[in-house]
């Protein structure tokens, strides 16, 4: 379960790092995107087992 | 958490905010006063003088206001086209390397301050010895770039700054902070694991891919309180440098590459070569 936490943790940095790149629209709302991103990562129920 | 990500936007907010109002009312008298400095200064001089100031206040009035001032500057000067774009490159890199003395200076500083639980004092400290050297370098280099003052200028689009335009520039600043602060806590497993264990030297040339992704991202990906004092620098100065290559890898490369125009192929014929140059001689005055 750890290891699945960490390989979700793994696609959101891809996903927050490419999709600016690649979409108009997340590049325009960046900081929208981002902090979606971010309060998803937070409320992903496996991260209570990295803490 | 939640206060954290609060709380830690505010002074870059403020700054932005602060910095944008005095730019809204100053920028009717940038053009003439830089009209008559010209008068009184060389061309070489006045550039070198005024940008490697600017650099350095870009820690205090923020990068992206400091872009702006850049962009005024350039319009002012009536520069070649073809020169225009090499000077902003130089330009830009200055900027995001002063910027990022202060934790209010650009979102990767604040964010880097934020995880590393520092002081204000801290990247001064940590980076000051080598940047403002460095900015001084670019400055110089400014000074003999062949420059003509005549001729064409790149097509900047003047919008009008309004007092909504430098409210809801803060806005954004402080949401993408926050985002920031809330992205960097989440990756604290991933750092923990992959990223910590890196040697300083390798984690220098891994981020250069910073010429393409931001490079306060990356820092809320990878900056840790368990790093090594060497492997932060490291990580700070090749996100810095490396920032200033492509248009999308700093605030200020983007402010100023879309208000005057600039192409991406334009901007890396300058931003690659001097990029590289700078990351090899950092490497060297670092370790060897």
């Amino acid at each position: 379960m750890v290891d699945f936490a960490i390989l979700a943790d793994l696609m959101i940095l891809l996903l927050v790092l490419v999709l600016p790149l690649v979409s108009r629209g997340v590049e325009r709302n960046l900081e929208a995107f981002l902090f979606v991103m971010g309060a998803w990562q937070h409320g992903r129920p496996e991260r209570s087992l990295l803490r | 958490m939640i206060r954290d990500a609060v709380t830690h936007p505010i002074p870059i907010t403020a700054a932005v905010f602060t910095s944008g109002l005095l730019f809204k009312w100053a920028r009717p008298h940038i053009g003439d006063a830089l009209v008559r400095l010209r008068l009184v200064a060389p061309l070489p001089v006045l550039l070198a003088v005024l940008l490697t100031a600017l650099a350095l206040l870009s820690s205090v009035i923020t990068a992206i206001i400091a872009s702006l001032v850049l962009v005024e500057m350039i319009g002012a000067l009536r520069i070649h086209a073809d020169d225009q774009a090499r000077l902003v490159v130089v330009a830009c890199v200055a900027i995001g390397l002063g910027a990022a003395l202060t934790p209010i200076g650009e979102p990767l500083s604040t964010i880097a301050t934020a995880k590393l639980h520092q002081d204000f004092w801290f990247l001064m400290r940590a980076l000051g010895p080598w940047i403002i050297p460095g900015i001084v370098v670019l400055g110089i280099w400014i000074a003999v770039l062949p420059l003509r003052s005549t001729g064409p200028i790149l097509t900047e689009r003047r919008e009008a700054e309004t007092y909504r335009g430098v409210l809801a520039r803060a806005a954004r600043v402080f949401l993408f902070v926050m985002a920031l602060v809330l992205l960097g806590e989440g990756f604290k497993p991933v750092i923990d694991r992959f990223v910590i264990t890196l040697d300083a030297r390798w984690l220098y040339w891994i981020n250069t891919v910073s010429a393409i992704l931001d490079n306060a991202t990356l820092t809320a990906a990878e900056i840790s309180p368990l790093m090594r004092f060497d492997q932060v620098r490291a990580v700070l100065m090749s996100l810095l440098i490396s920032g200033g290559m492509l248009i999308p890898g700093n605030i200020p490369n983007i402010i100023a590459a879309q208000r005057l125009g600039i192409h991406s192929r334009t901007w890396a014929r300058w931003g690659i070569p001097l990029g590289v140059r700078l990351l090899v001689a950092y490497f060297i005055l670092l370790w060897l």
